[in-house]
């Protein structure tokens, strides 16, 4: 009776406190969706950077909140930095999308190809005849087209901008040359950038005259200029290794060459400063090829600077068949060409609020708002008393509103600006394509490749070849997409019974089992499982579900926004063949990282705990020093050391120590780190012993288990430290030595967090460090699961990366016995 | 006697001897890895053009300001009429020049003159430039309150993270560590072995199941699963739960206490410090979590701290005085916490070595 009373309240008690933290927390919170949209109607903007500097921009949204009332506008401006792609593509697909998104143009075919964002045309056309409707006819070609994909208009273009070439007067006066008559063709231009360049001891600069791809040029303008295009017009085939694209990197390259290579270039570059010690403005850069915008900053900063603006210089037989009237495949056209991009406003697939999404849109692009917007500014402007430079609108009614009322005063300003207005007919703008991303991706690695020729040992046409051939299968995979079966609902079904029924099976022999006890047994029994109940549905939920979801995914195409097609083996297929070169980076990257920074590590937090072993006083001060640096939140670790280890030495402070001891002690240059294809991954390994303190603690555990006496009769023998440290110290810790090489293993494989922000990822950056060289698993699988959304590709990573986890544990575990020593076993 | 003096005395000189060397390597190691963490904080209170420099500017210096004519004004060095003087910059021409009043030496007192950039030095003295911490936090979003959006969802996280993971883990480990039930050890393998399972694998579809449940932009995500218990720490508690003795349990039985009873008036004081390490260990997780938001949370009204430091560095990584300052604001509390909790931190890294 009693027993019967007690094992009642047992099982009430333990089932209140299971329904308590358990699955009753996860149902409550999924039943609390958020509410229906309060009034006024709250319009969530995302892409616009509200600061202090963005005066007009505020002007612009308050107007339109005062003469919409009911409108209230939410501008996120993503935490003071750039759009993440896929910070929106997860908002999209996860169904809590903006409602206006403020968008780099040339990603609009990538978003639009995959139905992320919503076609316009029906308010584009139902608007034509009001005042206030948007019009292609007012925008410049290379803006409207941009924004339009398979026929039909998905963003309308906003702010845009155009490049050409800055010059530092005073600079070409001091090399002798003639400031008026600044470099007009190619060759020119690399011998302008030899003369301007001016080398430092120690192999480092000075000055640079010229860097290709400093400022805003990249490999598109160059590949233009010389006639190149990276997409045929169909859009079907990339063509990005024709021979004028490949001739314009080979320039790239012979420049980057002529001053001594990219990695002392680049090293150099790392130290370049933003705003008022921007390169530029400070000297450090003669010359570069830039957009618009810069003008804005030289106003600010350095009213003092005499520069001036030319178009780009271009191939030397363009400016001879165009100008000089020689016959050639340049015959007809125009000399001189720029390259526009600039943002536009789209409006997200599942927004809220479509119709007033719309109304914000055709306000932020009239020209009564830029004229607003303009007049807050200069305003501002003037009280810091900067001059007044007003930025390029995509729309010609826009720049002719704001130019006739705005135009800078000062000839300096005015004569540079109308330079790039005058050049945005012959703007032209990158392919609309939905492999955009990719293709820039690819542009930028393979740039990264061909200048990096001494490591890569690839020529400019095997680098393109290469980029071109992952664009194209790429291209082909989507173009095939629908020769893929839908996935069948048979297979999810019939797998789903299947562990269904074994789960079934298993809880009823349990049940079973229960049963035939005696009661107090049977009561134990059913508070075992109802305590256990979190962590197994834990595991059900979100541990064996998702492996079996995963296994399937692994054998699907699936962008979560389409319904999943069964392609068999391909991802598996395409990860070994297509795209080997990522896997085998990766593999490679990260077996580097495992190899030497396992071992480093071990021996570091080992050699720190029998330092600290040692009976010597003041030892916990010393325990919290070695410690500390362990407890640093990652990020904070990895911004910490992207500084510290600055390529260059008047930046990072272990530069700085190396210039001072190394360099004249041996003569060894400073190593460029994070920005030196080999010099990487030692950075990321020099950054993880600074952690090695967090391993000590075990260690010093281990040491203290170690009796006395063996040591004391090691002495006996006559044995020196050495002899009692590999013949004592080394078995006794051999079971630590086996947990941190396989914990270490496990971890150092699964290396993410650091990479991510060492590497830029944050920021849109193309290649994971020069080279691809800090490129690890988890950021290849990440990328394509979060960025690009193929979750189908990237599960089949993830098993690709489990397997050789799962070999390489079970390597150690077999291998234990024969080294690992367990005092226990013995007696 | 002599003879054994002297042998005490070279052994005291050679114990003398071996705890300077040990002192000796045991300073130069802390400074090694104190280093990084003055850099951190002399970078963070330096003015930007003393960023640059070779060899490396060690203590934060501002110019010295003077007062002229009742205005403030800088004290440089330059050149007059062939004489080196101190004078103070009155005015700075748009065009760079600068204007300046003599003040040294006294013959030349008052004299005004012009000189290039370049041909004036700035006069330094130490004074740390605080500027940069509230500009850090200025330059954050408007919405975001001066950052403190970020600090309440990272305190949020971390509460229900802790919360959700002492009373699952403890709860589940009680039960596999005190409890007999069928099935129980070669579920507990499960459970070993899900440790050894990569994230990658389940990332994915974790993230269709709260996709599902409209979880995506909110913090849910990150701290629902908490409430699971996680492998890990219901193993590290399991070991605890072992080294109980019996006794107490079967006088509790005998006294008429439930299973909940048990677990939650006998084995939970019991326990403390283990919970404690847990509870630490925990927080240092949720604080520093960074994968998680970068998956879930796109709204930056949403994000924690971790995430947002690196948003942070991504538009500021020209100005590392800005960072410098933001990075320390953020690792403080952590640091702050650790050294008002070392004993339990230290005790729980050592749990997770136990043998088992």
């Amino acid at each position: 009776m009693l027993v019967a009373r007690y094992t009642r309240r047992t099982r009430l008690r333990a089932a209140l406190t299971a329904a308590l933290i358990g699955p009753a927390v996860l149902a409550a919170l999924g039943g609390c969706r958020r509410s229906a949209a309060p009034e006024p109607v709250n319009l969530v903007v995302w892409g616009l950077q509200y600061g202090a500097e963005s005066k007009g921009l505020e002007a612009r949204v308050k107007t339109f909140e005062a003469r919409n009332k009911g409108i209230k506008v939410t501008v996120l401006s993503m935490g003071a930095g750039q759009m993440n792609p896929q910070k929106l593509m997860t908002a999209i697909v996860g169904r809590v999308p903006p409602d206006v998104i403020h968008q780099d143009r040339f990603t609009i075919g990538d978003w639009a190809s995959r139905d992320t964002f919503g076609s316009l045309d029906d308010l584009i056309a139902r608007d034509q005849k009001q005042s206030d409707g948007i019009r292609e006819s007012d925008y410049y070609h290379a803006c409207w087209a941009e924004a339009v994909y398979n026929g039909k208009v998905y963003a309308v273009p906003s702010g845009t901008d155009d490049r050409a070439l800055y010059y530092n007067r005073s600079l070409l006066r001091d090399a002798g040359l003639d400031p008026d008559k600044p470099p007009r063709t190619w060759s020119e231009l690399r011998e302008f950038a030899k003369k301007l360049t001016k080398e430092a001891p120690g192999g480092s600069f000075d000055r640079i005259g010229f860097i290709p791809n400093y400022g805003n040029s990249f490999l598109y303008l160059y590949s233009w200029q010389n006639g190149g295009e990276f997409m045929s017009p169909d859009g079907r085939k990339c063509t990005m290794n024709n021979p004028e694209s490949v001739a314009s990197l080979d320039f790239m390259v012979s420049v980057y060459d002529a001053l001594g290579g990219v990695t002392r270039i680049d090293s150099y570059a790392s130290g370049f400063q933003a705003q008022e010690l921007d390169p530029f403005l400070t000297g450090k850069v003669a010359m570069k090829v830039d957009g618009n915008w810069v003008l804005e900053s030289i106003g600010r900063y350095r009213p003092d600077l005499d520069f001036a603006v030319a178009p780009a210089p271009v191939p030397d037989d363009r400016l001879a068949q165009t100008e000089g009237g020689k016959p050639g495949r340049f015959a007809g056209q125009d000399p001189f060409l720029t390259w526009s991009g600039g943002f536009s406003y789209a409006i997200p697939r599942g927004a809220a609020h479509r119709e007033e999404a719309w109304r914000f849109i055709k306000w932020m692009c009239s020209p009564e708002a830029a004229l607003i917007d303009s007049a807050a500014q200069k305003q501002y402007c003037l009280s810091k008393s900067r001059p007044y430079i007003p930025t390029i609108s995509a729309n010609k009614r826009v720049n002719e509103a704001v130019m006739a009322a705005f135009a800078p005063s000062s000839e300096r300003y005015r004569k540079p600006l109308k330079l790039f207005m005058d050049m945005m007919p012959y703007a032209k703008f990158r392919p609309v394509t939905f492999v955009g991303q990719r293709l820039w991706d690819e542009h930028v690695r393979a740039f990264d490749q061909a200048t990096h020729h001494k490591e890569t040992k690839l020529t400019a046409q095997a680098a393109m070849d290469e980029a071109t051939r992952v664009v194209q299968s790429e291209l082909d995979r989507s173009h095939s997409r629908d020769r893929f079966p839908l996935l069948g609902t048979t297979a999810p079904i019939v797998v789903g019974s299947l562990i269904v029924l074994a789960l079934l099976g298993a809880v009823f022999v349990g049940v079973r089992r229960v049963r035939g006890m005696g009661r107090v047994v049977r009561s134990e029994a059913w508070a075992g499982y109802l305590f256990a109940a979190p962590w197994i549905l834990g595991f059900l939920a979100l541990t064996a579900g998702p492996i079996v979801a995963s296994m399937f995914l692994s054998f699907c195409d699936y962008d979560v926004l389409h319904a999943p097609r069964y392609v068999g083996f391909q991802n598996y297929i395409d990860l070994f063949t297509t795209d080997s070169y990522y896997l085998k980076t990766s593999l490679y990257n990260v077996g580097y990282l495992a190899l030497i920074g396992i071992p480093l590590g071990m021996a570091t937090g080992l050699a720190i705990a029998m330092l600290l072993n040692s009976k010597v006083g003041g030892m916990s001060i010393y325990r919290t020093c070695f410690y500390l640096p362990s407890i640093v939140p990652v990020v904070a670790s990895a911004v910490l050391w992207a500084w510290v280890l600055n390529g260059d030495p008047n930046r990072g402070l272990l530069n700085a120590a190396w210039k001072a001891t190394l360099t004249p002690w041996f003569g060894w240059t400073p190593p460029g780190w994070f920005g030196a294809a080999e010099w990487a991954k030692p950075g990321l390994i020099v950054q993880g012993l600074w952690g090695a303190g967090g391993g000590m603690i075990l260690w010093l555990a281990g040491l203290q288990g170690i009796p006395q006496h063996l040591y004391e009769a090691a002495d006996l023998d006559g044995a020196g430290p050495l002899v009692k440290f590999r013949h004592v110290t080394l078995p006794m810790l051999s079971p630590y030595v086996f947990f941190n090489l396989i914990m270490g293993t496990i971890g150092a494989l699964q290396e993410f967090d650091r990479v991510y922000v060492l590497s830029g990822q944050g920021a849109g950056g193309s290649s994971v460090g020069p080279v691809d060289s800090l490129l690890v698993p988890v950021m290849y699988l990440f990328n394509n699961a979060f960025k690009y959304f193929k979750m189908g590709y990237a599960s089949a990573l993830a098993w690709v990366l489990f397997t050789i986890i799962l070999a390489l544990t079970l390597v150690q575990l077999k291998s234990a016995p024969r080294w690992v020593h367990y005092e226990a076993e013995k007696k | 006697m002599r003879p054994l003096t002297a042998q005490m005395r070279r052994r005291a000189v050679r114990e003398f001897r071996r705890n300077a060397v040990l002192h000796l390597l045991l300073v130069a190691g802390s400074l090694v890895f104190l280093v990084p963490f003055a850099w951190l904080v002399v970078t963070s209170l330096k003015e930007d053009e003393d960023m640059s420099q070779f060899p490396p500017v060690w203590v934060p210096r501002q110019q010295v300001k003077v007062l002229i004519d009742g205005k403030e004004a800088g004290l440089a060095e330059a050149t007059y009429a062939g004489t080196k003087v101190k004078a103070a910059v009155i005015q700075e021409r748009d065009t760079g020049e600068r204007i300046l009043k003599v003040l040294e030496p006294a013959e030349l007192k008052g004299k005004v003159f012009e000189a290039p950039r370049s041909a004036v030095t700035k006069i330094k003295q130490f004074a740390p430039v605080w500027k940069n911490y509230p500009d850090a936090l200025a330059f954050l979003p408007p919405e975001t309150n001066n950052g403190l959006v970020y600090v309440m969802n990272t305190l949020v996280l971390c509460a229900l993270t802790i919360v959700g993971t002492l009373l699952s883990s403890s709860l589940v480990a009680f039960s596999f560590a005190r409890l007999k039930w069928p099935g129980r050890d070669p579920l507990f393998m499960v459970l070993l072995a899900t440790m050894m399972l990569p994230g990658a694998v389940t990332m994915m579809p974790v993230f269709l199941i709260f996709r599902a449940l409209g979880w995506i932009d909110t913090l849910k995500p990150l701290w629902a699963p908490a409430f699971l218990g996680s492998a890990f720490n219901v193993f590290l508690l399991r070991q605890f739960f072992l080294t109980i003795p019996n006794d107490l349990e079967d006088a509790a039985k005998i006294d008429g206490c439930s299973y909940f009873g048990i677990y939650w008036r006998i084995m939970l004081p019991l326990i403390k410090p283990a919970m404690a390490a847990l509870t630490i260990m925990t927080f240092m997780g949720s604080w520093n979590n960074f994968m998680g938001p970068l998956i879930y949370i796109s709204s930056p009204l949403k994000m924690p701290l971790a995430y947002a430091l690196q948003l942070f560095q991504t538009a500021h990584g020209g100005e590392p005085g800005l960072l410098m300052a933001a990075s320390t604001m953020m690792m403080l509390p952590v640091l702050l916490l650790f050294f008002m909790t070392q004993r339990y931190f230290i005790q729980g890294v050592t749990l997770t070595g136990i043998k088992g």
